[in-house]
């Protein structure tokens, strides 16, 4: 079921290791919550009334992790046997910057969505993107930046009546509240 | 492709509009953009179609549309605490009821104090949960219900909704009054817990009449017992169902208030055009309707009246928990 | 009765009603393409507008709303990777590598057929067999749904075709994300670790645009291919049509999903999505050529599209003949039903007879309708995947988040970026997610639908099941010699060839 196309099966050295790295993630991870299980439970549900035994809310959990961790385990020994093999020597330092500097976008754009309020945020990252992404005239990058979050804006909260979050900056606030109500009545008439 | 010319101008457009739309606005006043109306619960229950009817009325009443957000889970408490985070200014307001409001919090850890953070709009109906058995069950009343229980502990199967909803609470009431062990089968929702009753699986529920009506005219299910101290006079399938008050269990009181609720902060000016637009509602023909038509009852409380009651409900609902919990 | 139904055929002879309910094919559609917007969402929005119209206009509009936006979802999922609803899950599996071959058209073709094939036998099946479907959709209780989940999980996991140890690794980390919320037997909250954000668990949507979402387009990022089509695809052909004889290869997979679909239809709790997953599974079981399947095999549309679309034929029977909705969609005819005054019960199709056979003739009619719009409307958005990504990656990124906050609070965003950073992750080291999202659907009501059935055996679990519940022990019984057999199957042949050699 994967969607990408086969690729060999080399892998760089740098890989191998940061396999190696996630599985033993995995592992303590997966241990802690399995240990830690009943810590992480807030019962505020009732246990009296209740003559017969139902399935205590650690059981599944706990069991899920516990199972978690020792694939983990197993997970970590064949990384580890891994690492001598690889030997992809192609240098892909350009593709993981480019997708470093997307998470990093992405990142941004959900932390700033509160602030900002969803019109000015999608703006900001409509630019970015677009001139990351090589869209070199500014006009186009301009139009586009707009564009988008306003007819995103109008579409769904004028006509599909969803809520989209609002900024917390007064300001930007107040003006896209105005730029809403210009289109509304200039599109839907009231 | 002629796209980023047209582009371009699109957003030409978008840039004019948006230098021009300060001159277009008119001076605010309260409201004057859409309020949201945040729901607890998710789509499609009875609690979200209220709101559709309602949102669609009181939008000619405040001069601004009012927006449903859905904000589903964690037994209402996740939309109870967007609403107490959000800036109280008026345009967040809650749509809730009174397990939400005054039971619920109290079982379990939650960064909001309903009683201090809450002012209330107004109550616009209440429902009545009835007591629900399949007419091929030995017991024809409560009372013989409670006998059979009495003689088979542990044995009968009492669906509900959900842990401490609407359906479970009053039967906690129930079996804590009349002394019973029961089996509890959570359901999740009004909707399986009648279906797992008509199946055959559960031996009592909790229902309201809407959902009920039909299948009681059909005498496939019969009402036992409706809680509080009247009995539904009005309904013409149900006017014969005794009432809890009446028959000596005065502890199963629960109902079910829909409440509309704003953060207590909002300020004064614009709770009361909020309280007077419920109110002018609930008096409006539509509406009236509305809830005609989905064989809702109309009762309205005034917001500050409600507010008087909410924290003595509240403390009635502490010593019901701790009863039932044993904390 | 037949005269009833009769009747309710003449109240079909109108033209308006067939304009509402492609109005609603069309809105349906376009909100189900969009990412992260529910249909669930499009109908309880729209349901005040179809309040005002008369019931033999306001019930088929929602219905098309419905309809439309279960396709919706597949185009999403096609052309972008982005179910844009849970019913197109099991589409992005094969969805997204057609189009990179130039075949996205094709594929949004095979999706509109398998799905009205498959909607429109269901429909007719139901409308015939309304009586008995009532009577089995009663008697399925907890034991029944965790049975056939748990068969299900069996089915799906045997044509897993990824190394054993990582996809058990994502299916359980799936389930692990499953659990985290409120626990519904008993109220409590599970591993939320204080933050309200978490204490209705993660929701599906949010949770699928981040693991499907968000790892895209990083990835379309990577590249510095200016467009989402591989560039060494001649893109002239990008636009072709599907050919009769690529389709006919998939008409066996088609009425499969369809008997699949209807079956899952008549159990409650299990859904579209699951139905999904099970006719891709079925469908890659079954094929010739398995391994075709998750590099862009149209059969692997088919399967899924057919399957989640068949579902809707029985899921209206407990709603109509009960008054009992099975889903939230259900609910919210079910509301539509009520404000027109009619009362869906055990009464309805004696005081109600000719309205409500009308409605249920015209249910089938709308798949009709559907193909002729779906049509219309596919080339549109075939054409737009066209452009290039620094246009569509800002705008894909915008409607997913949209999608996130339509639907809950803003801190779901956060939650849907750190899931889709970590699914990126997984999958640069060869994961295959599809275990991680099928465990999470499933986590849930296996545990919800077994502690209700221990409940229900009142602690005395073996004489409740195989005395009460035979079909429940039969699927279960099943399923345990099935995963056996595919644990150990392979060593004990090896073993045995061994001795006999």
């Amino acid at each position: 079921m994967e969607s990408e196309k086969i690729t060999s099966n080399l892998v760089t050295p740098a890989m191998a290791r940061a396999e190696v790295g996630i599985a033993l993630v995995l592992v303590t991870t997966s241990a802690g919550l399995s240990i830690f299980m009943p810590d992480l439970i807030a019962s505020g549900g009732i246990r009296s009334a209740q003559t017969f035994i139902t399935l205590s809310p650690v059981f599944f959990p706990r069991l899920a992790f516990g199972l978690l961790a020792l694939l983990s385990i197993g997970y970590v020994f064949k990384t580890s046997f891994q690492i001598a093999g690889a030997d992809d020597t192609t240098n892909n330092s350009d593709r993981f910057f480019r997708a470093g500097t997307m998470v990093i976008i992405a990142i941004s754009y959900a932390m700033v969505v509160d602030v900002l309020g969803y019109g000015a945020s999608t703006l900001f990252m409509t630019s970015v993107i677009a001139l990351f992404l090589g869209l070199r005239r500014w006009r186009s990058v301009l139009s586009l930046s707009i564009l988008v979050p306003v007819m995103i804006r109008f579409i769904f909260e004028r006509l599909l009546f969803i809520s989209l979050p609002r900024s917390e900056i007064e300001w930007i606030g107040t003006f896209e509240d105005m730029l809403m109500v210009f289109l509304t009545g200039l599109l839907l008439g009231h | 492709m002629n796209r980023p010319t047209s582009v371009r101008i699109i957003g030409i457009f978008a840039l004019v509009s948006l230098l021009l739309s300060p001159m277009m606005t008119s001076a605010a006043s309260f409201p004057s953009r859409p309020i949201t109306l945040v729901l607890p619960v998710g789509a499609g229950g009875s609690h979200d179609l209220h709101a559709r009817g309602i949102t669609s009325i009181i939008a000619d009443i405040l001069g601004q549309p009012m927006i449903v957000k859905l904000v589903p889970g964690g037994a209402g408490m996740k939309g109870t605490g967007f609403v107490a985070k959000a800036k109280p200014d008026g345009y967040t307001v809650l749509f809730s009821h009174n397990g939400f409001d005054q039971l619920v919090p109290q079982t379990r850890k939650v960064p909001f104090n309903t009683m201090r953070d809450f002012k209330t709009i107004a109550k616009i109906n209440h429902g009545q949960p009835m007591f629900i058995s399949l007419t091929n069950r030995p017991w024809k009343t409560i009372k013989g219900f409670i006998a059979y229980a009495k003689k088979n502990p542990g044995k009968i199967n009492w669906g509900h909704s959900g842990v401490w909803g609407a359906g479970h609470t009053p039967s906690m009431q129930l079996v804590k009054a009349a002394g019973i062990k029961v089996n509890f089968i959570p359901h999740k929702g009004g909707g399986p817990s009648l279906r797992a009753l008509l199946s055959g699986q559960d031996d009592i529920s909790i229902a309201f009449p809407t959902q009920a009506r039909s299948h009681a005219k059909s005498g496939k299910l019969r009402a036992l017992l409706v809680t509080g101290d009247k009995r539904l006079s009005k309904d013409p399938v149900f006017k014969n169902v005794p009432s809890a008050g009446e028959l000596g269990f005065k502890s199963v009181s629960f109902q079910m208030d829909r409440i509309f609720m704003a953060p207590s902060k909002t300020p004064a000016g614009h709770l009361k055009t909020l309280r007077t637009a419920f109110e002018k509602l609930t008096k409006h023909k539509s509406f009236k309707r509305f809830m005609r038509s989905i064989g809702e009852s109309v009762v309205f409380v005034k917001g500050a009246d409600y507010d008087k009651t909410r924290v003595q409900r509240y403390k009635e609902f502490t010593a019901l928990i701790k009863a039932m919990t044993g904390k | 009765m037949l005269d009833a139904f009769f009747q309710g055929f003449t109240l079909l002879l109108r033209w308006d009603t067939y304009m509402y309910i492609a109005a609603g094919l069309a809105v349906g559609m376009f909100v189900g393409a969009m990412p992260g917007l529910t249909t669930i969402l499009a109908m309880s929005v729209l349901l005040p507008i179809s309040f005002k119209l008369e019931p033999m206009l306001g019930i088929p509009f929602l219905v098309g709303v419905y309809k439309g936006g279960i396709y919706g979802g597949s185009i999403s999922a096609i052309l972008v990777g982005i179910p844009g609803t849970g019913a197109s899950i099991a589409t992005t599996f094969d969805g997204p590598a057609l189009t990179r071959k130039g075949q996205g058209r094709k594929a949004l073709e095979m999706a509109l057929y398998s799905s009205t094939i498959g909607d429109t036998l269901s429909d007719i099946f139901t409308l015939v067999m309304i009586g008995p479907i009532a009577i089995i959709t009663l008697m399925v209780g907890p034991p029944e749904v965790f049975a056939v989940i748990i068969f299900s999980l069996v089915l799906i996991a045997s044509v897993s075709s990824e190394s054993g140890l990582k996809g058990a690794i994502a299916a359980i980390l799936g389930m692990g994300l499953g659990f985290i919320g409120t626990d519904a037997a008993t109220g409590s909250t599970r591993m939320t670790f204080g933050l309200e954000a978490l204490s209705a668990g993660i929701p599906l949507i949010p949770l699928a645009i981040g693991v499907f979402a968000i790892p895209e387009v990083i990835e379309a990022v990577e590249s510095r291919a200016v467009r989402f089509i591989s560039e060494n695809i001649d893109i002239s052909k990008a636009g072709e049509r599907l050919r009769w004889s690529e389709f006919k290869k998939s008409i066996r997979t088609i009425l499969r999903s369809t008997a699949i679909g209807t079956g899952i239809g008549m159990v409650p709790g299990v859904g579209q999505v699951v139905a999904a997953f099970i006719g891709y599974s079925a469908a890659k079981r079954a094929s010739s050529h398995p391994e075709t399947f998750g590099q862009g095999e149209l059969d692997g549309i088919a399967g899924p599209e057919a399957a989640n679309n068949a579902v809707n034929g029985p899921t209206l029977v407990p709603l109509l003949t009960l008054g009992i909705p099975g889903d939230n969609v259900t609910a919210i005819l079910l509301g539509a039903f009520v404000a027109h005054g009619m009362r869906p019960g055990p009464q309805i199709f004696q005081e109600q007879g000719p309205l409500m056979y009308a409605l249920l003739i015209t249910i089938v009619f709308a798949n009709f309708l559907f193909i002729f719009l779906g049509y219309v409307l596919l080339k549109p958005f075939a054409r737009a995947i066209q452009f290039k990504k620094a246009y569509l990656i800002p705008v894909i990124l915008a409607l997913a988040f949209v999608g996130t906050l339509s639907t809950g609070a803003n801190s779901d965003v956060i939650i849907m970026v750190t899931i889709g950073i970590c699914s990126y992750i997984l999958r640069k080291f060869k994961f295959d997610l599809a275990p991680l999202i099928i465990a999470f659907v499933l986590a849930e009501p296996i545990e919800y639908r077994l502690s209700q059935t221990m409940l229900y055996a009142r602690g005395d679990i073996f004489q409740y099941l195989f005395v009460q519940r035979p079909v429940a022990s039969v699927f279960l019984a099943a399923a345990i010699t099935w995963s056996f057999y595919l644990l150990f199957g392979p060593w004990v042949r090896r073993r045995l060839k061994g001795r006999l050699a």
